[in-house]
């Protein structure tokens, strides 16, 4: 066990999986509070289309991944500011036409092989230096605005009216968390993929959920069982011999289950 | 003593019209809210009171009028901090938010944090202080949403007052607490008005908060129908009409 740790690959898998997964644990505390969970859903399927178009165009899939899901997160709060949409609507709508393009632009391009099979399913053990100091950075990035920022969020999520009236912007908050999202979600993909992307979004903040007596504790907490989850995931599955993507997520919905069970117990 | 009335009048609502398209909601209402006074803003559910209130504190911009806070059109107001607001429903939040009390009374202080100047101490000092207004404080560490809809409601005042703003509006804030408790929610009210001067402004539909606490009562039936002092009131026709009716207010009387 202690001599795997010392390989090179996965010590990038589980430094930059952390990170990832941090990133992803604190946004999802936001997302569920809002009822905004199946959003990192809905924009990692918009992401397929990114991808596809970094493959098509020979450019790095994760940045091209960044530019659409960013774009469409933008899109996707027009859409429900001014054609009155439901946002779960909204999801659904690019969600669907994202994955559409997709699939067009991959049978475009005839690219269909393992390279894209690791997107979708993802591929944490096989993660790139370059990849590593992106996912860092970005994640980092993420953690300190919304360890500065979390106050704030919590307000316009709790009660948007008043925290208009105390002047807070509420409009940019909008924008913000949304685009944060978009990126987390890129950032996850290539930990799970983006057909369980959504996971590591929302298991790990549902648990904290469980536990929490406070918003701070709620951040806290999620970030350490989504850390949990994925190093476990990651170990788990060379130890076993499985997918690494299957048994995060498997393994964050065990620690789901058994704080929630817990709770019921006491109460 | 004009300057001085100008000095004591916070907020004026000018001539405003409010409108959801098919059907007017506010005409034409005008009235000044000076510095100490507890105004009960009363009238019938669907007259404009709540839309009025929204409009007054910026949330939703008049189809005519203005209105001028501290003398400035309201889309130019920044300083927040002077105002403390407590929206309608405000206890009808999500059960199982995770936030403690004193997170949710914080909330408030975020008016006047500033990124390089945030002063930990002060802000857990007027926290405590805010919370010891409406007898709350031991509850501190409680998640908001195990407490009952009186206590619930305690807290988003000591949010809404832990600036010691100049003005508190609340809406409909007896909704979901205890008729018995009534009472002891409107001496709080009255002592922030007394103790610490500060204006109040009350939205209600029920004819019965008129009390020893309140001063100055407007009524609202899309336009204002009555405005003027409490003990003026108890004597009007307005207030024999909302007794007996049920509600139902409407002559004109400015």
């Amino acid at each position: 066990m202690f001599e795997l740790l010392s390989y090179n690959f996965l010590q990038r898998a589980l430094i930059a999986g952390s990170f990832i997964a941090v990133a992803c644990a604190l946004l999802g505390i936001f997302l569920i509070l809002r009822r905004d969970a199946m959003i990192g859903h809905g924009l990692a399927h918009i992401t397929f289309a990114g991808v596809a178009i970094g493959l098509l165009l020979h450019m790095m899939p994760l940045l091209a991944a960044f530019i659409v899901a960013v774009l469409t997160a933008l899109g996707i709060l027009k859409l429900k500011e001014k054609a009155g949409l439901y946002g779960d609507t909204a999801i659904a709508i690019f969600s669907s036409t994202g994955f559409a393009v997709g699939v067009i632009i991959i049978s475009l391009s005839q690219q269909f092989n393992v390279n894209l099979f690791s997107y979708l399913f993802g591929d944490i053990l096989a993660i790139g230096k370059l990849e590593v100091w992106m996912s860092l950075t970005v994640a980092a990035a993420i953690m300190a605005a919304v360890t500065v920022y979390y106050p704030k969020f919590m307000y316009i999520t709790f009660d948007q009216e008043s925290a208009k009236v105390s002047g807070l912007k509420v409009d940019r908050f909008e924008i913000s968390i949304t685009v944060l999202t978009a990126i987390t979600v890129v950032l996850g993909m290539k930990i799970v993929g983006i057909l369980l992307v959504s996971a590591l979004l929302v298991i790990p903040a549902a648990s904290s959920l469980q536990l929490a007596k406070n918003f701070k504790q709620a951040l806290i907490w999620s970030a350490l069982i989504s850390v949990l989850s994925v190093n476990l995931g990651v170990l788990t599955s060379i130890l076993f011999d499985l997918p690494a993507s299957g048994t995060i997520v498997v393994i964050s919905f065990l620690i789901f289950l058994l704080l929630l069970s817990i709770k019921r117990i006491k109460s | 003593m004009a300057s001085d009335a100008n000095k004591n009048n916070l907020i004026k609502i000018e001539n405003v019209c409010y409108d959801y398209g098919y059907r007017n909601v506010i005409e034409n209402i005008s009235f000044q809210i000076n510095s100490g006074d507890f105004l009960a803003v009363l009238g019938p559910n669907g007259s404009g009171k709540t839309t009025l209130i929204k409009i007054i504190l910026g949330l939703l911009k008049p189809k005519k009028g203005q209105i001028r806070m501290w003398g400035k059109p309201v889309q130019d107001f920044k300083n927040w901090q002077k105002i403390g607001y407590v929206p309608q429903k405000a206890t009808h939040f999500d059960p199982f938010f995770p936030a403690s009390v004193k997170e949710v009374v914080a909330m408030g202080c975020l008016s006047r944090r500033k990124f390089f100047s945030y002063d930990k101490l002060k802000e857990s000092q007027s926290i405590d202080r805010a919370l010891e207004h409406v007898g709350m404080k031991d509850f501190k560490s409680d998640r908001i949403g195990r407490l009952s809809g009186g206590q619930q409601q305690r807290v988003f005042i000591a949010r809404a007052i832990v600036n010691m703003p100049e003005i508190l509006f609340l809406d409909e804030p007896t909704t979901g607490v205890d008729t018995e408790m009534h009472d002891q929610f409107y001496d709080m009210l009255g002592t922030l008005n007394q103790r610490e001067n500060m204006t109040i402004v009350l939205v209600t539909h029920e004819v019965g908060i008129i009390n020893k606490h309140v001063k100055q009562v407007a009524c609202l039936n899309k336009s204002l129908v009555y405005h003027g002092t409490h003990t003026e009131f108890c004597k009007s026709d307005e207030f024999r009409k909302m007794l007996e009716g049920g509600h139902h207010l409407v002559s004109h009387r400015h």
